[in-house]
């Protein structure tokens, strides 16, 4: 491997772990984070709030999403580097 | 839900503990979210010729520090909304609750001034007055009273099948409101405008309670007496109380039957006086006219209408014996009227206050001072604590929940929300609820007992004298 993909490979590593723990943290955040339905207030106030809720949720699942997308692309992008010796 | 306790008033706005448990959720999303998108953008995504895999995956980082940033704004900003809505749920309560109250106790005095004028010519209105006059000329039915409402209600099979009616949330708010309301009703069908009780400093709501003790008293009824003890038990002595539940069972409560009103456990700190926490029970008999029993309906009269009831009395003379003076720290707790016999004598000025908890207790128009923490806890379906009044101690905490939001009444109880259980059902919620103000109030109540050493606790029993 040339210097210039021992490098990239190494960099490569780095974000993939780093990747990685961000997508674990963020998976743990969903869980212990996101408010349960209200059962305060009443009518139109509640259904507002819990759609708040729905689209913050939806939000994360988004995120979540995008980063496992970007660590199955690192790792690609690792075995890319790896294959051309 | 009947396990959701409503906690208020104390140091921190109005909330329900949902809401305060989704805005402590929402704060920490906020700032996780935050740091996770500022971690990602510290990773130095190289750029690999000939590597299309890591093009893609440094688009993607991008997409997903922008999209945890949305997530970041979005929690904080529900955050903020949550907090708002419960500050602004605090404050629009009070306000809305006073000026309704004032215009209340105004409409109140009017019915109360057009009530004669309406009923003029009513025939049952004029037997009713003959009737009582003819009771009240011969001796009164005081014996017959008590024997009618001896007891407590729970024993009564009308009450009983009634129970579904008693324990509704909006009927206990119509009672409340008329507990409230009878003083300037009263005072309005007597032709007194409304401004006069405050001119001689009494409460509204203390003037219903004297007009049920002067109609009541030339019948045989309502009589207060003096009190004498009777009997006092050295009890085993135990830890100093840990959390809410601990101190509710320390409270005198016989079901159905006379036995000691009060508890004084008395604490020993080195170089500083001793120190006394202070239990009052609950109504022992609903009887208007009992012979004995100083915990009865006389006594709660007498404490709503704010005058020294045998009930208040025996636990001054339970504490005089204590040794309590008014230098001693004394800690008080109680349930039903224990409750308002406790925060009656904590708002007395007439002793060193260091604490007040009570469950169930008619408490709503005893001024609290400020300068100890207070806990009241009321069941929203229990007629007791209505009776009361309005609750106007908002700086204490006030805890409120409904026992049978969602499951089924029992049908052997009159008043089952008022059942001792369900409050020590409530103060084992109260422990486990991880709220801040509750958990920091029973820190502050804690303290009292901290590096002190019990020495003894003692039951007293009092009966009420012929005079």
């Amino acid at each position: 491997m040339n210097p210039t993909d021992a490098a990239a490979h190494a960099a490569l590593e780095a974000q993939f772990r780093q990747l990685a723990r961000a997508l674990e943290k963020l998976l743990s955040v969903r869980v212990r984070l996101v408010p349960v339905r209200a059962t305060f207030w009443r009518g139109r106030a509640r259904d507002a709030y819990n759609q708040s809720l729905r689209d913050l949720d939806g939000e994360i699942g988004s995120a979540i999403e995008l980063i496992r997308m970007a660590h199955r692309g690192t790792r690609l992008a690792i075995a890319e580097v790896e294959g051309r010796g | 839900m009947a396990d959701d306790l409503d906690i208020s008033g104390g140091t921190t706005a109005v909330t329900t503990e949902d809401l305060d448990q989704a805005a402590e959720q929402l704060e920490q999303l906020f700032r996780e979210t935050a740091t996770l998108a500022a971690d990602l953008a510290r990773i130095h995504s190289p750029h690999v010729p000939g590597a299309s895999y890591s093009d893609q995956s440094r688009v993607d980082i991008e997409l997903a520090i922008d999209r945890l940033r949305d997530v970041s704004q979005h929690a904080g900003a529900l955050h903020l909304a949550l907090t708002t809505a419960g500050t602004g749920y605090a404050v629009a309560e009070r306000l809305v609750g006073v000026v309704v109250r004032g215009l209340e106790v105004g409409v109140a005095n009017v019915l109360g001034r057009l009530a004669p004028v309406l009923v003029v010519g009513n025939i049952w209105v004029t037997l009713g007055a003959a009737l009582w006059t003819g009771i009240a000329a011969s001796g009164g039915i005081g014996k017959v009273a008590d024997k009618a409402f001896g007891g407590v209600p729970s024993r009564d099979p009308f009450l009983r099948k009634n129970n579904e009616l008693i324990t509704d949330v909006d009927s206990v708010n119509v009672v409340r409101t008329l507990a409230q309301l009878a003083g300037p009703a009263l005072l309005g069908a007597l032709g007194v405008p409304a401004v006069v009780p405050q001119l001689v400093g009494v409460k509204d709501y203390e003037i219903g309670a004297r007009g049920l003790i002067a109609v009541g008293q030339p019948i045989g009824l309502l009589r207060e007496t003096g009190v004498k003890l009777v009997d006092t038990v050295e009890q085993p002595v135990l830890k100093p109380p840990q959390d809410y539940a601990d101190r509710l069972s320390r409270v005198p409560h016989v079901e159905g039957g006379a036995g000691p009103q009060v508890v004084i456990e008395k604490y020993t700190v080195p170089d500083e006086p001793d120190r006394y926490s202070v239990y009052v029970g609950g109504t022992v008999t609903f009887s208007p006219s009992s012979p004995t029993e100083p915990w009865d309906m006389t006594s709660n009269l007498f404490n709503a209408a704010g005058i020294e009831s045998g009930s208040v009395e025996s636990v001054r003379e339970a504490m005089a014996a204590a040794g309590i003076d008014e230098n001693s720290p004394v800690q008080f707790t109680g349930y039903s009227q224990g409750g308002g016999t406790a925060a009656r004598l904590a708002a007395s000025g007439l002793y060193n206050t260091q604490g007040l908890t009570t469950f169930g207790g008619p408490t709503g128009q005893v001024q609290l001072p400020d300068g100890f923490p207070a806990v009241l806890v009321e069941h929203a379906d229990d007629l007791v604590p209505a009776l009361g009044g309005e609750q106007d101690n908002q700086r204490a905490v006030l805890v409120r929940r409904e026992v049978f939001a969602d499951r089924a009444l029992p049908e052997e109880w009159a008043v089952p929300a008022h059942r001792h259980e369900y409050y020590m059902e409530t103060a084992r919620l109260m422990d486990l609820s991880n709220s801040p103000q509750l958990d920091a109030t029973i820190a502050e109540l804690d303290r009292f007992t901290k590096g002190a050493t019990l020495v003894s606790s003692t039951a007293y029993q009092f009966e009420r004298t012929k005079e």
